[in-house]
């Protein structure tokens, strides 16, 4: 008897606890302002994607809309007069050059109509729609168009419209495209740009800027050969086989801002569990190429270390997938972040310790969050989510696995250097220091000097300035700090103000200052030990006060060296920095500079000579372009060069021995 | 026909340890070319780092964020300093690269270094001459300046030879080994997976390499020859050497590449027992350098060993013995 409650209470748990549960499941973590309802075949043959969109888009600010804008991207592809192609070419990247006919890529709108909802009545718009060229007026730039609207779109108001569209997949090109039967099919749809109080933010695509979209629901039905294997943004609701040789792969994710998918017949699958310290589970799913399955532990294990290190310092992953796609070679499809999905890239011989693939499977899923949950705008604000994803990556790297050794490829084999491991601090100061002076961080992406200017400024200086930040804060309040800033702009699109908004919270107006400067000010950081001067004291001499004579001279016989340290600011970047002075009596003494005067001394009367001497001894400021001139000593070793020239000796005399091999 | 190989193998050994003094002669030519480069870049090191305290870490260990910074400005002969030519593994594995590759990575070199390659390579014409003349006649190689007298003698016929040699160089480099690269690009460019690309430039480096040492081997003898019977003309020398090489190709080969599996050997413990050794004081230091002179002398010894075994083989192919032929 006891029993049958026991069970029949079991029962009703479950049913009263099972639409609570469906409905947990469904819940979305935002508001859904642009939701993607959509139904595409691909046709392999002829690489090309057909089909229709459903677009239900809410405008969420408080102004009226008449027009909306959308991108394509892929007509970046379509020739090259493209503005895409156009500053690559100024480059000097020959993308499309070997391009046949059949190669360009485009997206063409065949239709696109108002659907009667709300206050809105079916209207067909296809003949109101207008290409834009917002950033530089290029009349082939095809990457943006707007259409009027019979009356505006409301605060609060929403929007439904079909669009129908053909897509042309190009061979491989800035990360998307197909290559034999690997499709990595990305930026590939209608999409609406965002609009803010500002009006709409939807720029052409260029060659050195990724994306910015509003977060919504994507429902895709992707319908494609059997053969295939498919793996997309979001969760596989079913995949339906249907009779004449293809299958509809239906995918549906809430609260992202962008839908991507791949699909290939030689996809090795690998699906784990993470469990998070929640008790909630996030499953991994690994497409992998068949001729890296040696890496497979390494790329799960990746992933896994990105999930927990990330969930731990910047919020609880929230999503109920993540996939990991091995791109296929020469699909040029490596290292790109999308909602849930990522591809990461590796060589088949790398060796562990080498930080591939993990280096770029950490990176990349850490744009899931910088990009994927803090929805930066990347045309614009390039740094927030390069430059923090490159800090996460490294800071995920180091804590899972340790520093990386140097690795060189000879003859086709990666050879590890087991003494030359790479410490955290020698990450993007290279690159840093080639540019420090070159443009100023916060630039729109496409702006930026040159292509080395951009990456270094988006991706190393920015990684320097939050592991310096990082160093100056202290762990435990920047982690905390971090995490704030993270979760509080999950599903939102802040800029950097909202970053320095979180920071003066928890670091202070100072602290933003520092930033401000880094962010939006030109020049570099540099620091100097620039001298050690011990002078002997002379016994007092001359005329003294009665009670000064005694003083001078019980001074004398305990402190009989004057020192004088001269620290120099050499850059343009104004921190406060230590001073470390280290006496011959083995006492040390550590000052605060606030490094805002171009140089400072500091004078003391000491029993004995300074020796040693150093400006930001514990290296808190990363961005310092010139480490060297940090420090002095007043006892230099020679063994330090001799052992530099001793072992390059050794490389010469063999190299001359070795050519001699050509006849001699 | 292996018997007879080893017997040439240890009377090769044999004839470099009596004339040992001829190893240490080119060692010496090998140190003091080096050290003219090294003086300027020891400069160049002890300028960049000044009296700062990262003298002290770079003592202790391998100071990458301080090698970042010299590489970022490093100018001329500077940028030859890298990860790989500071390390004993690298060192070597970049050497047998531009081995393998001289025709892709000499433009990188800054001409200093180029300059001083082609200076180390004729004066090692100069000295061939005399180490020859010396391990076929058995004479003391000091007494009455013979070494030098002989290398005198020979100079303008092995630099001839060398000429004629960089003509089937430049046809392996230019002409086979940009063959073999173009195929491997493409693949790479072409094929589903990376290790298509791999595995063709692993053959073709390795038949590369096989080509440099085969086409040495022909040109060691070629030289043993205009030696041996003191030829005038070289592209006799040349064609009659080759001639006898050719009957006696199995035994030329296994002689040649026998010696350089040995020294193979050689650098592989060494290079070890070079990578084990702390460098972390002053005396560390010094050891590592002695090592790495041992290393030097071992490589130079083991040229040496080459065309004293090569040239006793020779001898017994066409039969001379002491004097030379030509003497006789």
């Amino acid at each position: 008897m006891q029993q049958r409650f026991i069970s029949l209470g079991v029962i009703l748990i479950f049913l009263i606890s099972w639409p609570l549960l469906a409905q947990e499941k469904d819940k979305v973590f935002c508001p859904q302002v642009a939701n993607y309802n959509m139904d595409i075949v691909l046709n392999p043959e002829k690489n090309i994607i057909e089909g229709q969109e459903i677009l239900t888009w809410t405008n969420s600010t408080n102004q009226p809309t008449s027009e909306l804008w959308f991108h394509l991207y892929w007509n970046a592809f379509q020739n090259n007069r493209s503005t895409y192609l156009q500053e690559a070419q100024r480059e000097g990247r020959r993308l499309v050059a070997n391009f046949k006919e059949e190669d360009w890529g485009y997206c063409r709108i065949e239709s696109l109509a108002v659907l009667p909802a709300g206050n809105f009545t079916a209207v067909d718009l296809t003949n109101q729609m207008t290409f834009r060229q917002p950033d530089d007026n290029n009349p082939f730039d095809q990457t943006v168009f707007s259409v009027a609207l019979p009356r505006p779109v409301n605060p609060g108001e929403t929007i439904k419209l079909e669009i129908k569209f053909k897509a042309k997949v190009p061979r491989p090109i800035s990360r998307t495209g197909v290559w034999k039967d690997y499709y990595f099919i990305a930026q590939w749809f209608p999409k609406i740009g965002v609009f803010e109080n500002e009006g709409w933010n939807c720029h052409q695509y260029h060659a050195h800027s990724e994306y910015y979209a509003d977060y919504g629901t994507y429902d895709v039905k992707i319908t494609l050969p059997t053969a295939y294997i498919v793996g997309a943004t979001g969760e596989l609701v079913s995949s339906q086989v249907n009779g004449d040789g293809t299958t509809t792969h239906h995918f549906h994710q809430h609260s992202v801002h962008d839908f991507a998918w791949t699909a290939s017949p030689r996809f090795l699958v690998f699906k784990e569990k993470f469990r998070h310290t929640s008790g909630k589970e996030t499953e991994i799913t690994l497409l992998l190429q068949p001729y890296h399955r040696r890496l497979k532990e390494r790329y799960l294990l990746a992933v896994k270390n990105a999930l927990k290190y990330c969930s731990q310092w910047f919020g609880e992953y929230p999503y109920s997938t993540v996939t990991c796609v091995d791109p296929a070679y020469n699909s040029k499809s490596g290292g790109m972040e999308y909602p849930t999905l990522f591809t990461a890239g590796a060589y088949f011989l790398d060796p562990p310790g080498s930080q591939r693939p993990e280096g770029v499977t950490i990176h990349e899923f850490g744009h899931g969050y910088f990009y994927g949950l803090v929805g930066t705008n990347e045309f614009e604000h390039p740094w927030m989510d390069e430059g923090f994803t490159s800090f996460l990556d490294t800071e995920v790297y180091y804590a899972a696995y340790g520093p990386p050794y140097f690795t060189r490829r000879y003859f086709g084999f990666p050879v590890l250097f087991p003494q030359i491991k790479i410490p955290v601090e020698a990450e993007g100061i290279s690159r840093h220091r080639q540019t420090a002076r070159m443009d100023i961080m916060q630039r729109f992406a496409w702006q930026f000097m040159s292509g080395t200017s951009y990456g270094a400024n988006s991706y190393a200086k920015a990684e320097l300035m939050l592991r310096s930040l990082k160093r100056f804060m202290g762990e435990e309040k920047f982690w905390e700090m971090m995490k704030t800033y993270s979760t509080r702009h999950w599903f939102k699109h802040p800029r950097p103000a909202d970053f320095l908004q979180v920071v003066e919270k928890f670091a202070g107006s100072q602290t933003v200052d520092i930033l401000r400067q880094l962010i939006y000010q030109e020049g570099a950081l540099d620091y100097a030990l620039s001298s050690i001067k011990n002078h002997h004291l002379p016994p007092p001499r001359g005329l003294f006060d009665q009670d000064k004579q005694a003083l001078a001279e019980k001074q004398y016989s305990q402190n009989n060296y004057l020192v004088e340290i001269l620290v120099r600011r050499l850059g343009e970047i104004k921190v406060p920095v230590k001073v470390m002075i280290e006496f011959a009596d083995g006492t040390t003494i550590t000052e605060n500079w606030s490094g805002r005067e171009l140089w400072h001394k500091f004078v003391y009367q000491r029993p004995s000579p300074a020796v040693k001497a150093a400006v930001d001894p514990e290296f808190i400021w990363l961005l310092d372009i010139n480490r060297r001139n940090n420090s002095l000593t007043t006892r230099p070793t020679p063994w330090s060069w001799l052992k530099l020239t001793s072992r390059w000796l050794f490389w010469l005399q063999h190299s001359l021995e070795i050519l001699r091999f050509l006849g001699s | 026909m292996k018997i007879k190989i080893i017997r040439e193998y240890i009377e090769g050994i044999l004839t470099t340890g009596k004339f040992f003094q001829l190893v240490v002669i080119i060692f010496v030519v090998n140190l003091a070319l080096a050290l003219i480069l090294a003086v300027p870049l020891a400069n160049s090191f002890r300028n960049h780092l000044g009296s700062s305290l990262t003298s002290e870490k770079i003592v202790e260990n391998f100071d990458y964020v301080w090698w970042q910074e010299y590489r970022d400005e490093a100018q001329g002969l500077a940028k030859t300093v890298q990860v790989t030519t500071l390390t004993p593994r690298g060192a070597l594995l970049d050497n047998l690269e531009s081995l393998v590759f001289f025709n892709q990575q000499a433009s990188s070199l800054p001409p200093v270094i180029l300059l001083a390659m082609i200076i180390y390579g004729l004066v090692q014409t100069f000295l061939t001459g005399g180490l020859l003349a010396t391990y076929h006649q058995e004479r003391p190689p000091l007494k009455k300046g013979f070494f030098f007298q002989q290398s005198g003698v020979f100079f303008a016929r092995l630099l001839g030879l060398m000429a004629i040699s960089w003509v089937f160089f430049l046809v392996i480099y230019q002409g086979i080994g940009r063959l073999f690269h173009w195929f491997e690009r493409y693949l790479g460019r072409t094929a589903l997976s990376e290790r298509p690309a791999f595995y063709v430039g692993l053959v073709t480096s390795a038949l590369l390499l096989f080509l440099i040492f085969f086409l040495q081997m022909l040109f060691d003898y070629a030289r043993i020859h205009t030696v041996v019977f003191q030829e005038k003309n070289i592209l006799k020398a040349t064609w009659r050497a080759w001639k006898v090489v050719g009957a006696k190709l199995g035994q030329a080969l296994g002689l040649y590449y026998l010696i350089l599996a040995s020294l193979v050997i050689f650098t592989l413990i060494m290079t070890l027992f070079r990578e084990a050794l702390p460098e972390k004081t002053a005396l560390m230091i010094i050891v590592a350098w002695l090592l790495q002179q041992i290393l030097i002398l071992g490589t130079i010894w083991f040229r040496c060993w080459l065309y004293a075994s090569q040239i006793k083989l020779y001898q017994r192919w066409t039969e001379t013995s002491l004097p030379s032929a030509a003497e006789k």
